[in-house]
């Protein structure tokens, strides 16, 4: 058997999850970086955060939908099999 | 909150360290999600991770994807970092401004206390000298001035050690207002080289997409092979205790090959099996069935290699477990079922060995491979039942000969037992 499918689901999970966070701090870097701007207290530091999360505003939405489309694909493969071994499972039961 | 008087009001050290500490953990656990994502699909990609062959091209995006999304945790950790030490500083410069500005209103204080005495003694002073000059003969008069310019120098005195010690608070601002700007310098500038290095620029960011597509596009084949590994274990599933009807068999059938099998061992058998124009042609469906149950059997010791490719799966598990159990019970019967039964006690023991089997869960028709070993056994189980041995599990009435003339291969009967499970 070759060329078997040979995965581990719950490890394509768990890298999911992270992309999905990842994606998310993505998705609000800019609100996070402008809160944490408002705190330092520096205004050369607060715009070095500012720039720090829109320096890569024009890629921003492409990225974001690609990671996302990556994360999801990752959480759905395990989350696929997962019910189908579980209606496996209580076939068999 | 008003910092006068260390200053005329205004904050020396504004900033929210709580807030900007915060904030450095999320970046450094956006770093870790980052670096932990990363390695994960490095392990998609991972040479002792075999996918189908149209999956060998995401093993390499993957890995691409991984570097290039981890290059983005240089980025996101020395922010965290930065943050963090730079919270620690600002909360110790609050700390400190904080400790001035106590000392500050307590030098005022002091201050506004003593002025109040001051006008006081003063006033008394004034009193004194007038009482004097009015009457310089008076007893007491020189030395009540002389007290009350004492009393005047004294509080003075009071006034220039609290004016010292507010002067010295307000001293100790620009000292704390340079230390957290030297710290906010130095959080500027880790995160400004991060940032200017790590060659993250939107043109990156837009190569990291069109990656991340394509790995996508592969996982979701690798989704589909997943299903269609699930929906082999189905198919044959649907064959074993009792043999479903075969539009159910063929519908599953379908969707498996639909779903494209990646197991191509079992995937050939299913394939040939659904298709044989032998099944097509048989003359009813327990024919067809039958025949489907004979394949299976056939094929039943790739099963469990089948259900190791899949992990952590209960369905694997459960299946090979059964599996073994069967095929053992199996071994077992094919090896004493012939010298058993040559005596009444070993029909008997035949009949518990067929009971045991039936009762695995795995099979419910018996492989025509057994036939020319079992046929005869209905005898065997009646003359183990007329000379008194009780057959556990499965009896007498529990067995049926569902068609004593059906086998479309061999003509002889089939034995049917009930499912234990």
């Amino acid at each position: 058997m070759t060329d078997g499918l040979k995965l581990d689901t719950a490890e394509v999970q768990r890298a999911g999850e992270d992309l999905h966070v990842v994606c998310q701090e993505f998705a609000d870097a800019v609100a996070h970086s402008d809160a944490a701007a408002d705190a330092v207290g520096d205004p050369v530091l607060a715009d070095t955060l500012r720039s720090f999360a829109r320096s890569w505003d024009d890629a921003r939405e492409t990225t974001l939908g690609s990671l996302g489309a990556l994360a999801d694909a990752c959480s759905a493969i395990s989350s696929t099999f997962a019910e189908i071994d579980a209606e496996l499972a209580t076939a068999l039961d | 909150m008003s910092w006068y008087p260390l200053t005329s009001g205004d904050n020396p050290v504004p900033g929210d360290p709580v807030v900007v500490a915060q904030a450095g953990r999320d970046y450094a656990e956006v770093a870790a999600r980052i670096r932990a994502a990363a390695q994960r699909l490095r392990g998609i990609g991972a040479p002792s991770v075999t996918m189908s062959q149209a999956t060998d091209a995401v093993k390499v995006q993957a890995v691409k994807v991984a570097g290039d999304v981890e290059r983005a945790h240089e980025r996101y950790a020395s922010a965290g970092s930065a943050l963090g030490q730079y919270a620690d500083r600002l909360s110790d410069a609050q700390s400190r401004a904080s400790d001035a500005l106590t000392e500050a209103r307590s030098a005022a204080g002091a201050l506004d206390d003593l002025a109040v005495e001051r006008r006081y003694r003063h006033a008394k002073l004034d009193e004194a000298r007038r009482a004097a000059s009015a009457d310089a003969a008076a007893p007491g008069a020189a030395a009540d001035v002389a007290a009350w310019q004492r009393l005047l120098r004294a509080t003075d005195a009071e006034i220039t050690v609290a004016e010292t010690r507010l002067q010295r608070a307000r001293d100790r601002v620009p000292g704390i207002q340079s230390e957290a700007r030297r710290a906010a310098d130095t959080a500027r500038e880790r995160i400004a080289d991060a940032v200017e290095n790590d060659g993250l620029n939107p043109t990156f960011w837009e190569k990291v997409g069109q990656v991340a597509l394509q790995v996508t596009k592969v996982l979701a084949q690798v989704s589909e092979s997943v299903a269609g590994i699930a929906g082999t274990l189905s198919l044959v599933l649907a064959f074993i205790p009792f043999l479903q009807p075969l539009a159910a068999v063929r519908a599953v059938g379908t969707a498996v090959l639909e779903a494209r099998s990646v197991a191509p061992e079992a995937g050939v058998t299913v394939r040939s099996l659904l298709r044989s124009p032998t099944l097509t042609k048989l003359p009813n469906t327990r024919a067809a069935s039958m025949q489907a149950s004979r394949w299976v059997t056939q094929e039943a010791p790739l099963l469990p290699r089948v259900a190791a490719q899949i992990r952590p799966s209960t369905t694997a598990q459960l299946l090979a477990e059964r599996v073994g159990r069967r095929t053992a019970l199996y071994d077992q019967l094919l090896r004493d079922l012939p010298p058993a039964l040559a005596s009444t006690s070993g029909r008997a023991q035949a009949a518990i060995g067929l009971s045991r089997l039936a009762s695995s869960g795995v099979v419910g028709g018996v492989g025509y491979e057994s036939l020319d070993t079992l046929f005869g056994v209905r005898a065997s189980l009646e003359g183990a039942a007329g000379a008194g041995y009780t057959l556990p599990s499965v009896g007498l009435s529990d067995l049926s000969w569902v068609d004593d003339s059906f086998d479309p291969i061999r003509s002889q009967a089939v034995l049917h037992l009930p499912s234990g499970s």
